[in-house]
């Protein structure tokens, strides 16, 4: 299922985030996680991701670092700084409360129920 | 892997490794690809969009190294580069979203200066098209103020107009010939050695003498006969037999007999009768007889307008001023000569004469014709004092009545000459601004062009602009009209002046609460540079109005002397004293004894050992027993008592200590 611009715009940088939480990701990994761990309705290509990676940077909630891969290839990495952790904290907050909002409008609560 | 050239890899380092002394060619973008040995597809969308994103050259570097990994990463987890690269999106938008990123991590000096930079375009583009549109404004000049500058004088029937007659005399005594140097004029052997010298330097500079002329030019001036030249007025009314130069001029003034008997006859009919004009609007006779087509020392920028075809209100030229003003001092040096020779008659019948010139005069409702009335209104007193003060007996108590009662009698409305100068300052408003029908308008091109006329950076309305000037106009018209009021604001700003110098000048002087003046205003406006341009045709050119209602105030108090002096000759024939009191002239001599316009009391009077002295207590206040001020040169000033001459505060001080005496003024007569 293809998900709208404006609901991605929303969606995407919080789904970026919380990726970022547990460690580090380059790139690509970001890509394959979204797909996976979104069965597919977050995935997004380079023309997403990279322009929403480089604005969560500048507005520092990640930083980037480059490093070598394991077969010696440059790559960049990013993480969550300490700004972006709140704003994870605060934005998990919103969409649970927009979900249950969703949920009590029937929206959804029968997906769960379902 | 390629190997590179030196010159390739110096042209593809960042200048900061460069400075560092390292060559490492890591802005070559091409190598990089080919070293990622992506595919021919991939590596083509990877340099497309990275070309697109028109960023600085270290930013693209790190874009392609962020999307090869991204495709070498994707390769290396089995993903099928068809899949990679249809995953991709688009390149275009692609470079659009990473550009837009990229450049929110520049520098806040970037942001600032790329900020500053869209201001600034922004501005501009307002600016050109704000220019654009305020040319396409002109101005429309509607009313024809000349036409009512001359109102009165166009309605003046022929047989009742005295300028025919004075333009005859004025031809006759041809003041305007060529200057004669050869001989000593009397009033050069009246000089002080000090004016000698000043007058030789003028001589030599100019090749004649100097007298400006209401247009501020400068003409050689005639010199003789020599008690009509407008510098030597004191001279003039002063001059007794034996003086140096008296006998050659009580001559010329009985030669003049004809002329004069002329100039009299002129000053007793009812109005004047010239319409005003244009240096081109007079006839030949009126241009030979009062001097306009005389050839200027130096042509300036003021000369160069008048003669332009430019018909502003301000290039109106008031010539008839200074004839009528040479013909009242040739009718002043003949009422002295009169007094010396015990003719009362003529005497009299100058002094009546040279108030009817003043009347003619004031024929136009400007501040200059008023200021020139009052001008010749109080040589007129002057003279009045002289002849009563070195000939008492010479009137008889007959002319005497009748001359209290033409002085008293003199009717001036300057109120009249207050309005009158909006007349030429509405004209200048409708010859800058565009009109919208309602008293609204802009600023126009003609506009500035009219400013810089007057600024004296350009000459006169002559020919088509230089491109500069042009350039110089457009790129001036957004910034005058954002910094110049709009034609109803300055309007109201200055009739809302002349209407409070009109009632500042109604209020009797006592009555001056201290509260700010017209003058106090305009001083303001023009100390504070937002208000100076903002107003600049006022800051400009508002008249001294408070000077003039000065001068009108000082002039009525001599008014009041001379009416009591007169009164106070014929008590003193009747009752071969002066009377104790001026309650004693009330009603017989005076309707009224008048009050100190200083102090809104009765005036004073005392008599000394050589006569009567009638005085007002002056800015100060206080009684000095009718001593007139002195100088700061130990010379009597009288004017400096006067009303607003030199402030209460200035008059306190011992050394400015004094009155201001109405009747007989000291150094006159």
């Amino acid at each position: 299922m293809k998900i709208e611009r404006e609901l991605m715009r929303g969606a995407g940088p919080v789904a970026v985030l919380k990726l970022l939480e547990p460690g580090e990701k380059y790139g690509y990994e970001l890509v394959k996680d979204l797909a996976k761990r979104s069965d597919g309705v977050l995935a997004m290509g380079q023309s997403t991701l990279y322009p929403m990676l480089y604005n969560l940077q500048a507005k520092g909630l990640i930083a980037a670092r480059m490093d070598k891969a394991e077969n010696g290839r440059p790559r960049k990495y990013y993480r969550l700084t300490g700004k972006g952790k709140k704003r994870l904290a605060h934005d998990t907050q919103q969409w649970q409360a927009v979900t249950a909002a969703m949920g009590a409008l029937g929206i959804t609560g029968n997906l769960q129920g379902a | 892997m390629t190997k590179t050239s030196f010159r390739r890899r110096l042209w593809k380092t960042p200048m900061r490794d460069l400075v560092r002394g390292r060559i490492t060619g890591r802005l070559d973008i091409d190598r990089l690809l080919e070293e990622s040995s992506l595919s021919e597809v991939a590596a083509g969308k990877v340099r497309k969009v990275v070309k697109r994103t028109r960023l600085w050259r270290l930013e693209k570097v790190d874009v392609a190294h962020e999307l090869i990994a991204h495709f070498l990463d994707g390769i290396e987890a089995d993903t099928p580069i068809d899949e990679l690269i249809e995953t991709f999106g688009n390149e275009t938008q692609t470079a659009k979203l990473i550009r837009r990123a990229k450049k929110r991590q520049r520098p806040m000096v970037w942001h600032a200066f790329a900020w500053a930079r869209l201001c600034f375009a922004v501005f501009f583009g307002v600016y050109f098209v704000t220019a654009l549109y305020l040319m396409t404004g002109s101005p429309s000049v509607t009313t024809d103020y000349l036409a009512v500058l001359n109102r009165k004088a166009v309605g003046v029937p022929v047989d009742e107009a005295a300028w025919p007659i004075y333009r005859e005399a004025l031809l006759q005594l041809d003041l305007y010939r060529e200057a004669e140097w050869d001989s000593p004029t009397p009033y050069y052997l009246d000089m002080s050695d000090e004016d000698k010298e000043k007058y030789r330097r003028e001589k030599e500079m100019y090749g004649g003498d100097m007298m400006g002329d209401s247009s501020g030019e400068y003409y050689i001036d005639e010199l003789d006969p020599p008690y009509i030249s407008s510098r030597w007025d004191r001279l003039a009314n002063s001059l007794r037999a034996g003086d140096p130069g008296w006998d050659q001029t009580a001559e010329y003034l009985r030669k003049q007999a004809e002329v004069l008997e002329l100039i009299r006859r002129a000053a007793s009919l009812p109005s004047m009768g010239l319409s005003v004009g244009f240096k081109g609007d007079y006839a030949p006779l009126d241009r030979k007889a009062m001097g306009l087509d005389r050839q200027p020392i130096q042509e300036t920028n003021t000369q160069k307008r008048l003669d332009s075809p430019d018909r502003a209100l301000i290039n109106v030229l008031l010539p008839q001023l200074g004839s009528l003003r040479r013909l009242s001092l040739l009718l002043l040096a003949d009422t002295s000569r009169a007094v010396i020779e015990g003719d009362g008659d003529t005497a009299y019948n100058n002094i009546v004469a040279v108030l009817g010139i003043a009347q003619h005069a004031d024929e136009q409702p400007l501040l200059i014709n008023g200021l020139f009335r009052v001008y010749l209104q109080t040589m007129v007193y002057r003279s009045v004092q002289e002849v009563m003060t070195t000939k008492p007996g010479l009137w008889s108590d007959d002319q005497l009545r009748k001359l209290a009662h033409r002085i008293a009698g003199i009717e001036m409305t300057p109120e009249d000459w207050f309005n009158g100068e909006r007349l030429w300052f509405y004209d200048f408003l409708q010859r800058i601004y565009t009109d919208d029908g309602e008293g609204g308008g802009r600023i126009t091109r003609q506009g500035i062009d009219r400013f810089q006329l007057y600024g004296g950076s350009i000459d006169a309305f002559s020919g088509p602009e230089s491109a500069p000037r042009s350039v110089l106009i457009v790129a001036g018209l957004p910034a005058a009209s954002l910094l110049l009021a709009p034609r109803a604001e300055m309007r109201q700003i200055y009739d809302g002046l002349i209407d409070r110098t009109i009632v500042e000048f109604r209020r009797p002087l006592w009555l001056a609460d201290g509260s700010e003046t017209v003058k106090d205003s305009v001083v303001k406006m023009a100390s504070s540079m937002r208000t100076q341009v903002r107003y600049m045709p006022i800051t400009l050119f508002f008249p001294a109005m408070s000077a003039m209602s000065r001068a009108i105030h000082t002039q009525e108090g001599y008014r009041d002397g001379v009416l009591i002096g007169i009164a106070l000759e014929l008590y003193r024939r009747e009752h071969g004293d002066w009377p104790g009191a001026l309650d004693e002239l009330v009603p017989g001599y005076l309707p009224s004894v008048p009050v100190d316009r200083l102090t809104g009391e009765a005036v004073r009077y005392r008599v000394a050992g050589d006569g009567p002295v009638v005085y007002s207590l002056g800015e100060d206040g206080d009684d000095d027993g009718g001593r007139s001020p002195v100088d700061e040169g130990g010379e009597v000033d009288n004017d400096m008592a006067g009303p607003g001459q030199f402030g209460a505060e200035n008059m306190a001080d011992e050394k400015h200590d004094g009155d201001w005496v109405l009747w007989p003024v000291p150094g006159e007569g």
